[in-house]
């Protein structure tokens, strides 16, 4: 369900609009889990901590309209609370996720939703996941719980299954959905532009200056 | 120990070249000086700094300030407002009651009469009532509302567009992390005038501060340098400044030597070259150094030869950090060591492991730190020689930017110019950079180097008097002085104990990082001789799409020294109190790292 008939390596792939979107949670709840089945529709069951991802592509459509997500995991800094405030400049969108088999991963949902507030913009759109659903017998916090608690923050829930590709899709997908309704289908809130130059791109180089 | 952007970008070398890192900070903050701060944070700290205790404690971490002020007008003026409010509420509930036993008493006096005008009376208080609240509506958000956005370098620097710390972030890939803007103008202040600096030929000659003679002797200087400097033909470059070296020892000779008048001297001194620390004594090849690096920096990616991150100086530790990460390094904030081991507790061996300050032992093959972490009683076998700079600092918001200037801009002032200054004073106007969703708002920062222990105030009050004449503007402002402490890197070599002194001072004299990175190069030669420098990374978007499997984003694994078992063993360190009971962990190089700030989570 994942990936298939996305452009192949192709960095100049043409998109409409780019969305950038951030995971966050507790150490283990299965971020990057979600990350490689939403950008590469692969699991992997081994609980290596995340070194090397750094954030992942995928384009997709919406209403006629290519875009291209751009969501970015914590490189293992979430483990001992030192994520950058870096981190979260320009997010549009956050999905908060937890372990449906670890209470503790629940309970932190709040400490992580206040460093947002603190260092996100105010419009930022959130969602809440439990992820591990297909640990059924291991499962700890009920659904209910996970609902109510983003009801009390006005949020979208889900729960989902990494392995099993339950929910990934509809998560992500859902969540650019909302972002795009906010950000470029309501023209009183355009989406925050400032000209900043590329570093990446080879400066125009014109007239030289003074000398 | 000591997490200065120099220390930072030397961590992440390390982790780059797959050598194994911890970084630990004792502080909740990255970036030590270098740190960005929302303006409730920097009150904190500056309000931190003030406090007795403080004062009387030596060897502090970074940030940390002394001879703090801190004027909050816009707080001022409400309550001021809200006083005067229930003063005037206070006075109106008097006057009626005075006015009703007055009529009280003409009621009795003159019954009829009084009926009609108690009636007007009432009908005005009416009026009052109702107009009253509409204000309130309309408020402007207050300055603590909106202080969550701002985003403020405690120690602002300018990036050259062609600059060595430009190149780095391009060079490591480090710049995906961050977003930048060029300034719009720089300016210098000459003849009591804000002035803005000619970017081109056309605009010098535009230019009617400079007459024709003036622009002709610009002109020449510049194209010396452009001979000096030629990249077309080197040979002839190297032969012309082997020939001016000969005759010249100092810059400041070599620009004698045009017979400029006293303004085009300031223009060439103060806003083209910007080596402004011991001026007299900079060497020819430096400044013409510098020169050339303004020159070729202009129109690169804008008007100014300058960039800057959107969001402060702050994120560029950041960003390193984050690089680190992805490459493996750990990183633990609220954290220093309390004891250094050698090997068969002998303190001319090597390193052998620390104790942290919750007790857990770190193995180590090395410990680079700066040297506030290793002035106390922790390093024996070493003494550390630095030196002390300190510098003035003013932070204001204001209302509305300087008089003649556009939104992000950069003002020179040279010596001898506002109230007799010593030393030349830099002006940074943001009204987007580092107040990125408070439109209006101008953000202001002024620094100078402070000279015998000279106080921000009396450096910098004239200046800000002149440069903000409506002091109404203001919103809030801080003065402040903070020291950094250098430690002459170019002598530094790893010690008998493996230990590594790495200064984190934040601003040096060319206001940018060239120094830094070039010393930064060599110490990560010392600990990791013969490894390429920060590698350019993988493009994420290059291999997204690939074939291969997820190590094509991950080269990092494939050399690492570290198995994936002592990965797991700090995995299971998730959380920071089981940190402390946890077995050592097997690491090549350990840095701790310190930073003063308020914690975040």
């Amino acid at each position: 369900m994942a990936t298939p008939g996305a452009p192949a390596s192709n960095k100049s792939a043409a998109y409409d609009y780019l969305i950038k979107l951030l995971l966050i949670g507790d150490s283990g709840v299965g971020k990057s889990c979600l990350l490689l089945r939403f950008s590469e529709d692969s699991f992997t069951p081994s609980f290596i901590t995340t070194i090397g991802i750094d954030f992942k592509i995928r384009t997709i459509e919406l209403e006629g309209k290519r875009i291209k997500l751009q969501i970015w995991d914590t490189a293992g800094q979430e483990r001992f609370r030192t994520i950058t405030t870096a981190y979260y400049r320009g997010a549009m969108g956050i999905l908060l996720v937890y372990d449906v088999t670890d209470e503790k991963s629940f309970g932190n949902i709040r400490n992580w939703i206040r460093n947002i507030e603190q260092h996100a913009t105010d419009s930022v759109n959130k969602m809440l996941i439990g992820n591990k659903c297909d640990m059924a017998e291991k499962k700890v916090v009920d659904s209910a719980r996970g609902k109510s608690l983003a009801d009390e923050y006005g949020i979208k829930f889900l729960e989902t299954s990494a392995k099993n590709s339950i929910n990934v899709e509809e998560a992500f997908i859902s969540l650019a959905k909302d972002i795009k309704k906010r950000m470029i289908d309501t023209p009183n809130e355009p989406p925050q532009l400032h000209s900043k130059p590329d570093l990446t791109q080879n400066p125009n180089n014109k007239k030289r200056g003074c000398c | 120990m000591g997490s200065g952007e120099k220390m930072i970008a030397m961590i992440v070398a390390l982790s780059r070249s797959g050598k194994s890192v911890l970084h630990l900070d004792e502080k909740m903050n990255y970036g030590g000086f270098d740190g960005s701060f929302s303006l409730g944070q920097l009150t904190t700290l500056l309000e931190e700094s003030n406090t007795e205790l403080l004062k009387e404690k030596k060897d502090l971490i970074p940030p940390y300030f002394s001879n703090v002020i801190i004027k909050n007008y816009e707080q001022e003026r409400l309550d001021k407002e809200e006083k005067e409010r229930l003063e005037k509420e206070r006075l109106e509930k008097e006057n009626l009651e005075k006015k009703e036993t007055e009529e009280n008493k003409e009621e009795i006096e003159n019954k009829e009469d009084s009926e009609n005008k108690e009636g007007e009376e009432n009908k005005e208080e009416v009026e009052i009532k109702v107009d009253e609240p509409s204000p309130v509506v309309v408020k402007e958000k207050t300055l603590n509302e909106l202080g969550r956005m701002f985003s403020i370098d405690i120690a602002p620097t300018l990036l050259y567009s062609r600059g060595a710390l430009v190149k780095l972030l391009i060079s490591s890939s480090a710049s995906k992390y961050l977003e930048f803007k060029s300034l719009d103008q720089n300016y210098l202040y000459i003849n009591k005038k804000v002035h803005p600096i000619p970017s081109t030929k056309g605009s010098i000659f535009k230019d009617s501060a400079f007459s024709l003679k003036e622009k002709r002797l610009i002109m020449k200087f510049f194209e010396s340098i452009k001979d000096l400097k030629s990249p077309e033909e080197p040979e002839k470059s190297t032969q012309l400044m082997n020939e001016l070296s000969s005759k010249y020892q100092l810059f400041k000779d070599y620009i004698k030597s045009f017979q400029f008048t006293e303004q085009v001297e300031s223009f060439v001194l103060y806003g083209v070259s910007l080596i402004h620390e011991n001026l007299d004594s900079l060497s020819l090849v430096d400044g013409i150094e510098s020169v050339f690096l303004y020159t070729s920096s202009l129109l690169v990616y804008g008007q100014s030869p300058f960039l800057l991150p959107y969001y402060g100086c702050g994120d560029i530790p950041q960003a390193f950090c984050r690089l680190c990460a992805v490459f493996g390094g750990t990183y633990v904030l609220g954290r220093t060591i309390n004891t250094i081991q050698y090997k068969d507790n002998d303190h001319s061996n090597p390193i052998e492991s620390v104790i942290c300050s919750e007790g857990q032992t770190i193995k180590t093959k090395y410990l680079v730190s700066s040297p506030k972490y290793l002035n106390n009683s922790l390093l024996t076998s070493t003494t550390i020689n630095t030196t002390k700079k300190t510098y003035s600092r003013f932070i204001g918001i204001t209302n509305s930017r300087i008089n003649g200037t556009e939104e992000q801009s950069f003002i020179t002032i040279p010596p001898n110019s506002i109230n007799n200054n010593k030393n030349v004073i830099n002006i940074l106007q943001f009204a987007s950079i580092c107040v990125p969703y408070n439109k209006g708002k101008t953000l202001i920062q002024i620094t100078t180097l402070s000279t015998d222990n000279s106080k921000a105030e009396d450096d910098l009050k004239e200046c800000v008097n002149v440069i903000i004449p409506n002091q109404e503007e203001l919103l809030w402002s801080s003065f402040f002085n903070f020291t950094v402490e250098n430690v002459d890197d170019s002598n530094n070599n790893l010690n008998n104990n493996n230990i590594l002194v790495c200064s984190d001072s934040p601003l040096n004299a060319t206001i940018d990082y060239e120094y830094h990175i070039s010393q930064v190069k060599k110490l990560f030669e010392i600990i990791s001789p013969n490894t390429p420098f920060l590698e350019k990374v993988p493009d994420s978007e290059d291999v997204i799409w690939g074939v291969e499997e997820i190590s094509n984003d991950t080269p990092i694994q494939n050399d690492k020294e570290i198995s994936s078992g002592e990965l797991e063993s700090t995995n299971e360190a998730a959380e920071i109190e089981t940190l402390s009971t946890s077995t050592t962990y097997s690491t090549t190089t350990t840095t701790t790292t310190t930073t003063t700030t308020e914690n975040n989570i």
